[in-house]
Formats: structure tokens, sequence, C-alpha cells
């Protein structure tokens, strides 16, 4: 849950971000119904996605700020600047909760006052008439359907504290304190102690708990102890929603009863008149009939000190009673219902069933059940059954899922506006999945969702697995089919928010302990080793099917391979882009490092430079993004030293006094390019060329041949850079071979783009992740080599014939292009081959153009994680690493550019 | 192997449902909205569709229209999950040409139930 | 150690976590005579409770922890529990 908070949380700010510039946009330069649009766009997602959590007030501040950005969509609402602050001032609120969520400090119930507060004012806006906080109220207590009006309890309630114990009723008077006191019954499953979950010490911590039962039966010998056999009751004081935050976990296991400490009081005025009847104290009765509070209390405390009261058996209630009594704040309570008889509370109680209905959530559904028998004998058995048949006694279908489903799609049938060539494709596909049947027309389909319903109908009273079915599920299911939304609908959302939140505390508990977790990259990195691993294993199994098939000559069992190893595959690569994702960093937390050098570096140098960030949320893998960070540092410089001009000679030369320097990170599939552009004077390509000339890089045919991007390219040759003068002189150079080098070892390329009195551009194109190479294998001299498949342009194989030679290399023609080859049983050191008819012809592409490589044998493409080459073999650059393959064989992969090179 | 695209513009939504509906046997896909949906689901095998309603681009409703305007994809049901409850939302949907109508935030175990009875799979989960 | 079994009693100690209560129920079965030393016990998980709850077995020290009040009332078969 709290990877899906981190997600809820990035994806939040991001939204109050856009929100936010567009408000500041709207203040700059006016309302616009895109810019409104946007705004409720991203209000309506964070309300839509914060629902997720138990977050309520945060739901509903955002929830309040979408209302009046509804209003104003819809023109009801005029934009004011007004309306501008106080969304900003919201927006800047659910910023702050989510700074406390991420550390896991939030208080909900600091929370409640500022969100009910803040959505009033943005309410206000929508309808000032509106009394204060209509709105919110409705709002805010969205499952607590007791309303402190009961005056008294119901039969039921009387009952079930009348089963908690005797006396309950009076005794939990006694410690009443708020509003609204529970009873919780709590069933736990027998396999609940498998989950984790603890429901003693669930009970124990229940918010404001009075009193308990614990009932197990006797365990045997032989008894399972890991089994829970525990069931729990429990009454306190709380309402209804701290009872469902806390029992979120173990929704479905319990059923909870709330009920107003008003009508508690009120219905325990006849058992506190009868005790007192039966203490017969006559001071305490005076003090009574007199109406004398203080008397009452001193009275009632001086009995209870004295102990002085009647048989054991009415001990507990008279104990109770005097408790009350001398604590009693007020005695009004006792004097009105005087008159009311115990028939006339109940009849009362009567009326308020069926709000209580609604108080009294998940209680066992038996009777549900019953009523639903009769309902269903009664639905429609024809097929051309209209669909207000249905819905005139939708409360009392309820039904669990697959029936909420099937009602529907017959009212989809019946609707007016269907329309057979669109809906009964997905209907019929749908009903049929769910009754295993085909249908050809309506008719025959209509019959048999009537059929279905009914004869689940029938089954349904003995099916017992169905009246486990939880009664949320039932409410949730009748709003489907219900014709009451308003009502229902708020029952199914309270639902539903209580099986998906968590409670505040155990949130907070977790938050604290998973949070941001620090972890020692080394155990990352095992990680990715192990998913390396696993993709090799992986890549085993297309052996084994393919053994399977010639071998053992089973097809089937090769096929069931194969199937196993299309789940394999997909479970790894998502376990693998799991493992990357948690090493993905945005750049920013490289790029961050830089203004202040370049601000510090210019100044030292007196010049005046700005630095432009770019794409800075950009994500990376943080091993290569710390491994780019000192390139990175050294190009800047290069920069900043030699590529910026002075002030003074970028004012004779025309530009502004002020130098300007680009750091731009663009995501391009699963690469990133890195630019880095200056506006300085540029590099001229002959001086580069003399230099490398002079330097001996080059020879006296290529300074001829070289254009001006290759010779640019020159700076980046080992051996070009290492003078010092080189660097006075042509103003770059310094190092620029090892910023090569890093970055090829991480992956990538860097190439340079530089006009002489404009500016200079670097960019490094670098693989987004440490990603999983796909490879194409084939064979030189019955050896396994493979060759990156971004490199392979296409395979071909040509007969001997069709290969020239040109001066004294052996070319081949391809669509009319020119391909060099070479012969990799020479660049690898085999053997030559002996003549063949055919040559197999790998054509790869490289930055000089396409070549060709001759191989012997082509083979599949592959996944592998390549390895760096290690010990002996990391001398040899023809390689850039190896792989294990799935039959445990080493892969070498070679370097296409060093090879080459080698061999031309 | 069944697919599943479920459409939200919200990541976090789309992470959710991704979790609740997820089996080993079901290949979830994932779309920012209408557009983006019927691009990715035309040409793919996909199963059932789980789409908000209020999306940028192509909202729910729309989306749902096309797909059944769409001979490729008019088979596939659709369950149409918006933050309204109001019921001409559920009525606008079922107008669209969606199957089934639910509320946000879903009830886990709702979701899970619908989505096993349409596509069947993951009921012992 | 949570639980130290002694020759007749088990002194609990803590908080006895889950692991506990299959060793404990064990050792309580193997004779009907064993005792608890419940003294410094200051919580359990559910699953050790059910333990003490089902089958109440003879306490040689009550917990000296007000948190457990309620453990002493219902292995002393008080059905229901009041805090005060």
């Amino acid at each position: 849950m709290s990877e899906l908070l981190d997600v809820f949380i990035g994806e939040s700010r991001e939204n109050l971000e856009s929100a936010s510039q567009e408000l500041l946009e709207i203040q700059s330069s006016g309302s616009s119904s895109e810019r409104v649009d946007k705004i409720f766009r991203d209000l309506h997602t964070i309300k839509g996605s914060s629902d997720l959590f138990d977050i309520k007030p945060l739901t509903r501040l955002a929830h309040a700020a979408e209302d009046l950005l509804d209003s104003v969509r819809a023109n009801e609402v005029a934009f004011s600047d007004d309306i501008g602050e106080l969304l900003l001032e919201a927006l800047d609120q659910i910023s702050i909760w989510f700074d406390e969520l991420e550390v896991g400090s939030q208080d909900l119930e600091q929370w409640q006052p500022i969100s009910t507060n803040l959505g009033a004012k943005l309410r206000y806006f929508i309808d000032p008439d509106a009394s204060d906080g209509a709105g919110i109220k409705n709002e805010a207590s969205p499952t607590s359907t007791v309303s402190l009006d009961d005056k008294f309890l119901t039969d039921e309630q009387i009952d079930l504290l009348a089963s908690f114990s005797e006396n309950a009723d009076i005794k939990l008077l006694c410690q009443v304190e708020g509003p609204y006191c529970y009873l919780v019954r709590y069933t736990p499953d027998e396999g609940c102690f498998f989950r984790g979950e603890d429901p003693i010490n669930v009970l124990l911590a229940l918010p404001g708990l009075k009193a308990f039962n614990i009932d197990m039966p006797e365990l045997n010998h032989d008894a399972d102890i890991y089994n829970c056999v525990t069931s729990i009751e429990a009454l306190g004081c709380a309402d209804e929603d701290a009872i469902k935050q806390h029992m979120a976990y173990y929704e479905g296991q319990y059923t909870v009863t709330v009920f107003s400490s008003q009508a508690l009081r009120a219905s325990c005025v006849s058992k506190i008149i009868d005790n007192v009847a039966q203490i017969a104290d006559q001071t305490l009765s005076d003090a009574l009939a007199d109406n004398n509070l203080e008397q009452v209390n001193a009275s009632a405390g001086l009995l209870l000190a004295s102990q002085d009261i009647g048989d054991a058996h009415c001990d507990d209630a008279k104990r109770a009673t005097l408790q009350f009594l001398s604590a009693a704040s007020e005695l009004d309570f006792l004097r009105g219902p005087e008159s009311s008889s115990v028939a006339e509370t109940a009849e009362s109680a009567n009326e308020s069933i069926g709000q209580s209905n609604d108080a009294v959530v998940g209680t066992d559904d038996t009777a549900n059940v019953s009523v639903l028998g009769n309902a269903d004998e009664d639905a429609p058995l024809e097929s051309n059954a209209k669909p207000s048949d249905i819905s005139a006694r939708p409360e009392k279908i309820l039904a669990p899922h697959e029936k909420a489903i099937l009602t529907q799609q017959l009212t989809l049938l019946n609707s007016d506006n269907y329309k057979s060539e669109f809906m009964f494709p997905s209907i019929s596909g749908l009903v049929g999945n769910i009754l295993g049947e085909t249908f050809s027309d309506e008719g025959t389909l209509a019959l048999a969702i009537c059929n279905a319903l009914d004869d689940e109908t029938i089954n349904e009273q003995a099916d017992e697995t169905l009246k486990q079915q939880s009664a949320e599920d039932m409410s949730a299911v009748a709003t489907q089919t219900t014709d009451t939304p308003e009502k229902a609908g708020n029952n199914t959302e309270s639902n539903a928010l209580n099986s998906t939140n968590e409670s505040a505390q155990p949130v907070k508990a977790e938050r604290q302990a998973v949070k941001m977790l620090k972890v020692d990259q080394a155990k990352i990195d095992y990680l990715m080793d192990i998913v390396g691993e696993l993709t090799v294993a992986k890549n085993s199994l297309p052996y084994l099917a393919k053994q399977a098939e010639e071998e053992g000559g089973s097809r089937k069992l090769s096929k069931q391979i194969k199937a196993h190893f299309s789940i394999v595959n997909r479970l790894t690569e998502s376990l693998q882009s799991a493992v990357l994702q948690i090493r993905m960093v945005p750049v920013s937390h490289v790029f961050q490092r830089y203004p202040r050098l370049v601000r510090d570096l210019a100044r030292k140098l007196d010049k005046k430079i700005e630095l432009f960030l770019q794409g800075e949320d950009t994500e990376f893998d943080k091993n290569l993004i710390e491994s780019l960070s000192e390139p990175l540092i050294h190009l800047l410089r290069n920069s900043i030293d030699h590529g910026i001009e002075s002030p003074a000679e970028r004012l004779a030369a025309g530009k502004s006094e002020m130098g300007r320097i680009d750091l731009i990170a663009t995501p391009l599939d699963d690469s990133v390019i890195i630019e880095i552009r200056d506006d300085g004077k540029g590099i001229d390509p002959t001086k580069i060329k003399l230099l490398a000339f002079q330097k001996g890089v080059i020879s006296e045919a290529q300074l001829e041949s070289l254009d001006d991007n290759e010779a640019l390219q020159l700076v980046f040759a080992a051996g070009f850079s290492t003078s010092e003068q080189v660097s006075d002189l042509s103003g770059r150079g310094v190092g620029m071979d090892a910023v090569k080098t890093m970055v090829s070892q991480a992956g990538g390329t860097i190439e340079m783009h530089s006009e002489v009195g404009v500016g200079t551009t670097f960019k490094l194109l670098l693989p987004q992740t440490m990603s999983v190479n796909r490879v194409m294998m084939f064979e030189v001299s019955d050896q396994m080599f493979g060759v990156g498949m971004d490199a392979v342009v296409e395979t071909v194989k040509v007969p001997t014939s069709d290969i020239q030679r040109i001066r004294n290399e052996h070319v081949l023609v391809i669509r009319e292009k020119l391909i060099p080859l070479c012969n990799l049983r020479d660049a690898l050191g085999f053997d030559e081959a002996e003549e063949k008819e055919e040559h197999s012809i790998l054509v790869v592409s490289a930055p000089q153009g396409e070549f060709g490589l001759i191989i012997d044998k082509f083979h599949e493409g592959i996944d592998v994680i390549q390895k760096p080459l290690e010990g002996v073999l990391a001398g040899y650059a023809q390689f850039s690493g190896t792989a294990l393959l799935g039959d445990g064989r080493v892969l070498l992969i070679i370097n296409v550019q060093e090879v080459l090179a080698k061999c031309l | 192997m069944k697919t599943v695209m479920i459409v939200d513009d919200a990541t976090t939504v789309r992470m959710f449902h991704k979790k609740l509906v997820s089996t080993p046997d079901r290949i979830i896909e994932e779309a920012e909205n209408g557009v983006e949906a019927l691009e990715k689901a035309i040409g793919t095998q996909v199963d059932l569709f789980l789409v908000d309603v209020n999306m940028p681009k192509m909202d729910g409703y729309r989306l749902c229209k096309e797909i059944r305007r769409n001979e490729a994809l008019r088979a596939v049901p659709v369950i149409m999950i918006s933050t309204e409850s109001a019921n001409q939302d559920a009525e606008r949907a079922y107008q669209c040409g969606a199957n089934y109508y639910m509320t946000k935030p879903v009830d886990a175990d709702m979701l899970k139930s619908v989505v096993s009875a349409v596509i069947g799979g993951g009921a012992n989960e | 150690m949570p639980i130290a079994f002694k020759k007749k009693v088990a002194v609990m100690t803590g908080h006895c976590e889950i692991e506990e209560a299959e060793s404990l129920f064990t050792w309580l079965n193997e004779e009907a005579s064993r005792q608890v030393n419940l003294k410094v016990l200051t919580s359990a998980h559910t699953a050790v409770y059910q333990v003490l709850l089902a089958n109440k077995p003879k306490v040689s020290v009550w917990p000296e922890s007000e948190r457990l009040f309620w453990l002493t009332k219902m292995m002393n078969n008080q059905s229901n529990v009041w805090c005060e």
C-alpha cells in the first residue's frame, strides 16, 4: 500500500504543480475555460486517487475545490481573484499534507478542522446562501448514519446490550463519554493468525473501549493452536468512523452497532428509577423528587461508598445506578420520561428501526436472504419483461455480484436505446461467460438471464457460501440495481472506503516503519544480479521445450513448457523492471549541483554565465547518473573555461554580455539525451585537424579527407588532448577522451557539434537503465558469440560468387549499396574456414556506416544481462562483455566497433 | 490468457486497479485516456475494459461509444468506474454502451469478483 | 526467552509472540498440574492468550501489569470485563 501512496504523492504533486501554475497564469493573464478545465482535471485526479487512502480531510478539501471549479467551468460562478487566492491556499494546504504523509507524520485530527474550514470557504463561493457548512456536514460524516436525535435505543440494540451482559446498558451509561457508543462483535477467521492478525490486541486498542467479552471453546490436546477460535464482543464510546477506521483491516470479520449516548441514557431511565426504588434510600429519593442535583450526587456517592446495597443479584445494577447518579450533571431527562412507559419506549424504538438498519453495518443477513427468496418469485420470467418490472422492486433484489451484472445486462437489453448491432456482442459474450452458454439472439439471451436469475435464487438459500458473503457486498450490489441512488450511492462509497482504507493508526505505524526506505545500494545490486541469473535460468526453458520435442518426442510437453515459459518470462520482466525502477532517480539529483558550480567558476574567471536546466525530472539509473556526474562537470567546465568568451569579447562579437549554457535532458525511447550547449566562440575544425595531425592522431591522407564534422569528433580521440598546449590553442580538449571513455563505459555515445562564433553542443546519448540487452547469437568456428541487437541491420545469406574484391577488401553489394565485409574468423583469430558456396553475413551498423560480418551460422535473439569482462579477458577489446546462456555456456559479446577497427 | 485494459488518467488509480485485478493468468494493459486506449486496443486482443469517466483527450463515455462502434472491439465488455456516484452518470454510461458501472473508490473484493465473473479466472486468488 | 519452562511452572516474561503459543500449549498438556507464572508478563499474541484462556491452567503468580487486569479476571471465570 505504501508504494501506492508514494506513487499517489508523486503524481499528485505534479497535479498540484500544474494546477498552481495555471492559477498563476490566470491571475496574470486572465481566466480561460481551458485553464479552468486543466485545474479542474488536476484536482479531480487528486480527489479520485486520494479516495484510495484514508485521508478523508484531504479528499474533502480537494473535492470542495473541484466542485468550485466545476461551477466555474459551468459558468455558474465567475472566476475572481479571491477564488484564485483561495484555491492557491487550498493547493498549498494539500501540498503541506503531502509533506506530512511523506514522512508519516500526518495527524488526521488536526487536518480535519483545516479541511472543514477551507472547504466551507470554497463552497461559500458556489452557494453563498447555503447554510454554513451544509454541504460539508453532508460530506463530513458519510458513514455516520446514527443521528444524535435518536431518542431511544432500538429493540435490536437493547437485545444486543442485554446479550452482552446483564445491565450492560446502565453500566455502560456510567462510563459514557462523547455522543456515540458502540457494540462491536468481532469474530476473527480461523486462519487470521496466518495473515499476521492479532485479534485480542486489536480489541484492547479499540478507541474508547469500556468492556469486552472474549469467548472461546476449550482446546483439545490435539487442537491446532494456530487456528483462531476466539470471538469477541466489545462495548465502548466512539463514533462509527473511528471504529471502522480501527477495524479497517478486519473487514468482514466484525459487525458494529452504533447508538447515541443520549438514546442509551433515555433507555436506561426506567431501570434507574426501578433501582432507586429498590435501594429505597429516603435521602436519595427525596433529592431526586426535588430535582436537587447536588444532593443526588452527594447521597448517591455516599451510598456507593458505604456499599450498603441490597442483594447480590442486583448488586451490579444498583452500583451502576448509584455511580451514574453520583456523577450525573443533570437530572431533567429523568423527569420527562417518567411518564414514558416501557411500551412507549419500544414503540418509538420501532419507528427508528429504519434508521438503525443503516447503523447496523454488516449484521447477519439471513433475514435478507429470505426476503430475497420472496422477491424473486415475482422476478420477471418473460424475456420481454420491461425494465420497469425489474426496477419496480429493486431494493429487494439483493444478490451477489454476478446476479447484479446479469440484471444489468437484462436492463440493457430491454432499454429504450438498445441497439442490437452495437450492444448484442458484448452483452451476449459477457452473459455467456457467466452462464457458460452461447446465444444467437436477444430472445434466448434474455430468457437465459431470467432463468439464471431464478435458479440462482433457489440455489442461494442452500448455498452456505453465499450466506457468508458480507452484507457490504450485498449493499454494494444493491446500488447497481437500486433506483434510489443517492442513499445507496453513499452507502457503497462508505463501504468501499472501509475495505480499501487503512485506519489512521495503522497507517501511521506502517508509514513510519516503511517510509522512504534507505537501502544499501549493494543490496539492490545483489538483487539485480539475482534477477540477471533468473533471466538466464528462464532462458533455459525454450531449450528444454526443444529437447522435450526432439529427444523426448513429446510435443505436448514441449507446448506446456513453452506456455510456462511465457508466464515466467513475463514475471521475470516485471521483476526486472521493478528492480530497475528502484534504481531510477531524476537527473536533478546530479543537475542540482551545477548552478552553483557554474556561478562559482564564472565568477572566478570574471565571466557572466547563466545556466539553464531543462528536463531535470527525467529519470535515470542511479549508477549511471553517478558515473555521469564527473564527465558532465568536465564538459561544463570546458564550456565555461574555453567556450564562453569574456564579457568584453562577447560585446565585441555583438553578443550579449551574459553567456548562456543549457543543460538539457530529454528522454528518447529507452535512452536519455543529455545536451550541453553554450553560445560561446565555438571550435574551428581546421585547427583541430591540424593539431591532430601534429600529434600523430591522424595521417596526412586523413588530414585531407576528413570533413568538418569528422574533424570535430577528433577531440575525443585518445592522444589528442594530452598536452596543455592543445587546450590553450583549441579551446577544448582537456580530458575529452576521458569523458568519452566514461560515457561509453556507461553504454552511451557522445558527439560534438560546433560552429565558430555561435557555440558548441555536446550531445550524450545514454541508456536509461542498465537493462537487459537483446543480443543476436551467431556461431563462428563452433563457438557462440553475440552482438547487440540494436547494431544488427539485417542478416543475409549470399553465394560466395557475390562477394567481390575491391583493392584488398571484400565487399558485397546489397540493394545497390556497397558493404565492406569483415571475416570474423580472421578478426577473432580462428583458422580460415574451408571454401563454402554460401556465406552467412550479419550486416551491422557502426558510426562509420554499415558493415558485413562474415560468420558461420545464425542463431536466435536472446535477452541477456551483460557482464563486463574480467580477469585475463579484460584486455580483449573485441569483446564488450559476457553473458550466461540458459544451458550454462558463456556467450561472448563482440564490440562491433573494435572488431571493425581490427578488421578493416 | 485474458487481457484487461485499465483506462484512467490517474496513475495511482491505474496502479490500484491493476493490483486488484492482476493474476498470473491475466495481462494488464494500461492507457491514460480514451485515445491511447483505442490505439493500444486495436490490433491487440482485449477481453475487458475498465474505464474511468473523466479523462483528458477522450473521456470514458466517448471511449465506450467508440468501442461499440468499432467492429473489432464491439464484443469486449466495458466496466465503467467513476468517482461520480450520481445516478445520471451510471445512466449515461449505460447509454454509451457500458456493460456495468461501479463507483470509485471501488470495493476491492467487489471489483475482483466482477472482473472474475466477466472474464473468468482469478477466483481462487 | 519470553517463556522459561521450569519443572512445574512456566515463567512468562514481557511480550510473548505467537511462536511461543505452541510450546506453551504442548508443555501444559504434558501434565495437568503444570502452572504458569504471569508476574512479569506484559502482553501476548492472541494465540498465547487463547492457550491461557481456553485451558485456564493454574496460575502461580498473577500479572503485575495493570494492562493485564482483564486476563486475571477472565482466567478467574469472569465472563465480561469492564474497564475501570
